[in-house]
């Protein structure tokens, strides 16, 4: 089917604010953990998306450094943490925890701009 | 309500009574709607993937020209719009109800994750729907080129620059998309071919004995559930926004209420009423048809037994399943 009589792209409007998240002690310990000595090469990527039950999802991603402008960029003693501006107003004043045990383990999120939450903690609303 | 047919009927053959009942509220060939509706596309390499983030159904394996019914809801699991969606190698086109084209645009393009080339497109003035309903909606197509077993729920057929399929919810009915700027020849070739071009005032009786729901029913105050819309989500698939709702609902096994159809003499009141002996009654939309009326409404679960409503103004009206 041709694009004839289509709109431009739909561009949702993004509040842009300044990031601030906190890490908990075993939070920094387990990202020092993940970043395996690379602190230098690649960065931690929090950002939230569609989905989970509650309508976003955090996503959690060590990769190379995008250089990309439309981050903000937080040290962390000394490891790169980015958020994407699109994500700042979802992802700022968030508590990361890190928690060491079998059922339910794993990077935990405090969000206090979340309304609601899932019960498997990876997705607010 | 369905009443349970005797065992010598069914003895004797008698097995379609329910069916008959519906087709003969039927044009005998099919008659023609333009339905008011969103239409969205989006369009990216990651499409199906977003879209199963957000879509109550599984979109993740879908093929070309791959069709599937869904709905988007709100993490309180009420329905925000109909999601019926056809994929288009790295662009789908999302067919919703009328008037939500842009929340369901805003829902699509807020969540798309910094690292995907997703672009979400409005495409309600270029896109119309129409829908081909009647006891034989086929035999419009065959001279068209369109070969009757082809078509299923579960694809779209390309017909020229349109698409074909059929509802989801009843084989009388038969979806098309079409470029708004060939509307008008689409609708000629159907005439020349036995369909009727019927006013959308003939569409709400026919939607209401057909169960064909639109946004007076999806809309965020009810539930997938308990308007029968099981086939529309898909618990097994993974989160999506009201997943964890939905599956409550489903393994506790209970509804507060359900959807049934109201056919009266009088003209049957739109709204919520409370009747005694029933409970709480919502008549979604409500239409004139053939000297009476016919309805759409929730009534209480507890209650879904009953044969005949009395509303407080008086009016009666029967009760059917849907």
């Amino acid at each position: 089917m041709d694009g004839e009589g289509f709109s431009l792209p739909v561009v949702a409007p993004v509040e842009v604010v300044e990031v601030d998240i906190l890490f908990t002690d075993s939070a920094k310990s387990a990202m020092r953990n993940e970043f395996q000595g690379d602190e230098k090469s690649r960065v931690l990527i929090i950002s939230a998306q569609s989905g989970g039950c509650s309508g976003y999802l955090y996503d959690m991603k060590i990769v190379e450094d995008p250089e990309d402008e439309s981050f903000q960029r937080l040290d962390v003693e000394g490891m790169p943490v980015l958020v994407h501006n699109k994500d700042s107003m979802l992802l700022t004043g968030i508590t990361i925890d890190f928690k060491d045990s079998l059922m339910g383990g794993g990077f935990q999120i405090e969000n206090p701009n979340a309304d609601r939450a899932c019960g498997c903690g990876q997705s607010f609303g | 309500m369905k009443t349970p047919m005797p065992t010598e009927h069914v003895d004797a053959g008698s097995r379609l009574v329910e069916i008959m009942i519906a087709a003969t509220h039927l044009h005998p060939v099919a008659q023609i709607f333009s339905i008011p509706s969103s239409v969205s596309v989006i369009e990216g390499p990651s499409t199906l993937e977003h879209l199963n983030r957000i879509i109550s159904i599984d979109t993740l394996e879908m093929p070309i020209l791959g069709r599937r019914d869904g709905l988007i809801c709100n993490a309180n699991g009420r329905i925000l719009d109909l999601a019926t969606v056809c994929y288009l190698d790295d662009q789908a086109i999302i067919l919703g109800n009328h008037g939500t084209g842009k929340d369901t645009r805003h829902n699509l393009t807020s969540g798309i994750p910094w690292n995907e080339d997703l672009v979400v497109k409005d495409a309600d003035e270029a896109i119309s729907h129409l829908v081909l309903i009647g006891q034989d909606p086929f035999s419009c197509l065959i001279d068209l080129g369109v070969e009757p077993k082809e078509l299923s729920t579960n694809n779209w057929l390309e017909l020229g620059n349109s698409l074909v399929s059929i509802h989801w919810k009843t084989t009388h009915a038969i979806q098309i998309l079409v470029p708004t700027t060939h509307l008008d020849s689409m609708v000629e070739a159907l005439e020349n071919n036995g369909a009727q071009y019927s006013e959308l005032k003939e569409w709400g009786p026919i939607r209401a004995f057909t169960g064909i729901l639109d946004v007076h029913e999806l809309n965020p105050d009810n539930l997938p559930l308990e308007l029968g819309l099981d086939q529309l989500i898909a618990l097994d698939k993974g989160c999506y926004p009201g997943q964890e709702i939905h599956a409550r609902m489903e393994s506790r096994g209970v509804l507060a209420r359900c959807l049934v159809r109201l056919k009266s003499n009088e003209l049957i009141p739109r709204g919520k009423s409370k009747i005694e002996n029933v409970g709480r009654v919502i008549v979604t939309d409500c239409h004139p048809y053939e000297g009476g009326f016919v309805a759409l409404a929730l009534i209480p679960f507890a209650a879904a037994e009953i044969d005949v409503i009395g509303f407080e103004n008086g009016v009666t009206a029967q009760v059917e399943s849907i």
